[in-house]
């Protein structure tokens, strides 16, 4: 399954990277802005007021908004692990960064993790941050008719190739988030990202979820070194965090067969 | 119920090719823009509405200054421009004006209101009712 993640998290990338060289070259007229589906949220206000799209914002980025509403309220986060080529490339930079820090989470007994790992607590106070950014793109995206996010936005600067509205300043902030990456783990999908904000709460109801079996469970907490969302899976019977991106890292390490299972909520054990 | 977990990858293919999907079967305007004032010749008969695919125009705003071009062009009655797909489409009295004086004056100078500058070669006319244009 970790093969598969990987593949796919290198197709969108490359994806993405063609996508934008090839508009940033004129030999297309597709930006990568056009497959954001956080276009669609930011447009969503002026859609309901005024009836009309935001800036460069159009009909495929509503419509893959609304994709990946359903996909969440089924599959979690999916898109987080799975899709975004920024949360493919932070996992990378964090890999990284687990390489060059070596240091353990909370106690000694397993694989090194980043050179910064914040406590529970404050880890889970900073994951609120994501709301407020999210509220402030939201408010001055609709104040401006704007995408006013863009020269801030990793997906953009990344990928757009100096596309419209990157200035220096916005590698700055690209150095400075990929940095945090390798300090904090994951840092910008757990404090920064505005779209994982929009999309916990439906993650949350989300039916899939995986199921840890106590019977079987050797509590050798290998799945919470090794979840890249610092999700304590050893702790629950369920893993119901909205934080919960599928991607199956907990499983591969688990040493126990059927211990960790996918199942469906609601529909029996 | 327990689930194999290769169902992910499956529902995010199915979720992208949805989210595709769907994007083709609604069109919503960037902007819509009416010249009552330009004036028809009066017959209904000769109204028509053509497509124009317009490099340059691709947000709101170069969709609102691509439709200031045609202010002026007498006969030109709607712009309604859909940013997102470079695509306007113009509906004229055919008795007053054609299609080749619309890509014209779309492709003149257009004035931003913000600077109060008029631009230059910010729009190409690429197709016409679907047909190319050769230059």
């Amino acid at each position: 399954m970790k093969r598969c993640r990987l593949i796919f998290q290198f197709v969108i990338i490359v994806a993405a990277a063609v996508t934008g060289f090839r508009f940033a070259m004129g030999w297309s007229r597709t930006s990568i802005e056009a497959y954001c589906p956080f276009g669609g949220l930011e447009a969503g206000l002026s859609l309901i007021t005024e009836r009309q799209f935001t800036c460069a914002t159009g009909e495929r980025n509503l419509a893959l908004f609304l994709a990946l509403v359903l996909l969440t309220l089924l599959a979690r986060k999916a898109f987080c692990g799975w899709v975004c080529p920024v949360g493919a490339i932070s996992e990378w930079f964090a890999a990284l960064g687990r390489k060059v820090f070596q240091r353990t989470r909370w106690d000694d007994r397993l694989a090194p993790l980043h050179a910064l790992e914040p406590p529970r607590r404050v880890d889970r106070i900073m994951r609120w941050l994501r709301l407020p950014v999210l509220i402030i793109i939201l408010y001055f995206t609709f104040k401006t008719g704007e995408l006013i996010f863009r020269g801030y936005d990793p997906y953009y600067i990344l990928f757009s190739f100096h596309g419209h509205e990157v200035r220096m300043w916005s590698y700055a902030i690209l150095g400075v988030i990929l940095l945090g990456v390798i300090l904090f783990p994951m840092a910008w999908c757990r404090y920064l990202c505005p779209l994982g904000a929009a999309l916990w709460p439906f993650s949350a109801v989300g039916r899939l979820r995986l199921v840890r079996h106590e019977e079987t469970c050797t509590h050798c907490r290998a799945c919470d070194h090794a979840c890249p969302q610092a999700i304590v899976v050893s702790g629950t019977r369920e893993v119901r965090s909205g934080e919960c991106t599928l991607c199956f890292d907990c499983t591969e390490v688990c040493p126990e067969d059927k211990t960790l299972v996918l199942e469906v909520r609601g529909l029996g054990r | 119920m327990k689930l194999p977990m290769g169902i992910v990858p499956v529902l995010i293919v199915l979720s992208v090719l949805a989210g595709l999907g769907m994007a083709r079967l609604f069109a919503i305007p960037s902007v819509t823009l009416e010249f009552p004032a330009s004036g028809d010749s009066g017959h209904s008969s000769s109204i028509q509405t053509t497509v124009f695919l317009v490099d340059g125009l691709q947000c709101v705003k170069s969709a609102r200054m691509a439709g200031s071009t045609l202010e002026d062009i007498p006969g030109v009655l709607l712009f309604v421009a859909y940013a997102s797909r470079n695509r306007a489409e113009i509906t004229f009295d055919a008795a007053v004006t054609d299609p080749q004086a619309i890509r014209e004056a779309m492709e003149g100078p257009a004035y931003e209101e913000e600077t109060g500058q008029f631009l230059f070669n910010m729009y190409k006319v690429l197709e016409i009712d679907g047909s190319a244009v050769f230059r």
